[in-house]
């Protein structure tokens, strides 16, 4: 999902590290608490931060000859909160920038916003909403982070369709196009990546946690 | 670990299996990355785009960048587990 080193206009670059820019903010206050308070939270964080940065490294082939691979955002937006995981995400899409050519520098704006804040938020508007309408905690999560996954993919398509669409046909020529390629690769991995999300929590979980619901 | 417990490790199993399978059925030719469509669909909708901006750094080859995507994986993976770990001995 990630838009290449040098592929947006100089304008929407900074446009989008201006839209970024309060978020990365607002996260590192809650992560530098986060690392001050209970271990826990700091453990929590660090299987997030495991969690995103194994995901993101998976290059999956997917339907039609093409690969992408899962963002792994939604494990920490629930379990830790959106704003730290806005952070840790933005260091994952760093490092792939710097180490891996993927992404970029003068993208990472548009590519955080994309995967880290949209992919974040997704994932715990909807883990909340589920848990608001009574449904079992698998499905929530399940649904939390497959649709984070393709919230990203919507969101980088969109922010390609503004920059590149002007020229033939306009945004809503262009938005389809966009979209279309990431769907086709990021529908299965979105499942993927939501039944992983599932496994992990359930693997996090302390005994007593696992004793309470054994009682329960 | 119950029966109900065991649907998700067997999913994530399948999964992986298929992804291998998907992988070797693919042949030699490596899957084109959505990010490469992606990029390839700026240039036919702009013709006159230039990239303002090249990566600081590129992998060598292919080679390079698959062991640099391990390594990143391997590397997520360890924190993950000492985490996961250091979470289920908690008292």
């Amino acid at each position: 999902m990630h838009i290449a080193e040098g592929y947006l206009p100089w304008k929407h670059a900074l446009g989008w590290t201006g839209i970024a820019l309060p978020f990365w903010i607002h996260g590192i206050r809650k992560v530098s608490r986060a690392m001050t308070e209970a271990p826990r939270r700091r453990l929590e964080l660090g299987a997030a931060g495991g969690f995103a940065f194994l995901l993101s490294a998976l290059k999956i082939p997917s339907l039609a000859g093409s690969s992408s691979h899962p963002t792994g955002i939604a494990l920490g937006a629930v379990r830790s909160g959106p704003s730290e995981m806005a952070v840790v995400g933005t260091i994952v899409l760093v490092f792939q920038a710097l180490v891996l050519a993927h992404g970029g520098i003068t993208t990472l704006g548009a590519n955080a916003f994309a995967m880290a804040v949209v992919g974040g938020w997704t994932a715990w508007g909807v883990f909340r909403l589920g848990g608001r309408c009574g449904w079992g905690e698998g499905v929530v999560l399940f649904l939390a982070a497959a649709l984070s996954d393709l919230a990203t993919y919507l969101t980088t398509a969109f922010q390609l369709a503004i920059a590149f669409g002007g020229d033939r046909g306009g945004f809503f020529a262009a938005f389809p196009k966009f979209v279309g390629i990431f769907a086709l690769t990021q529908v299965p991995l979105a499942i993927a990546e939501g039944m992983l999300t599932v496994f992990v929590v359930r693997l996090a979980r302390t005994r007593t946690e696992t004793a309470l619901e054994t009682v329960a | 670990m119950t029966l109900r417990g065991m649907v998700w490790p067997t999913g994530v199993a399948a999964l992986v299996v298929a992804a291998v399978l998907v992988h070797w059925s693919a042949g030699d030719g490596d899957p084109i990355g959505a990010d490469d469509r992606a990029r390839e669909e700026v240039h036919r909708m702009a013709p006159g785009y230039n990239p303002s901006r090249e990566p600081l750094w590129q992998p060598a080859s292919i080679r390079q960048e698959s062991l640099l995507f391990a390594g990143q994986a391997a590397f997520g993976l360890l924190l993950l587990v000492y985490s996961v770990h250091r979470l289920r001995s908690d008292p």
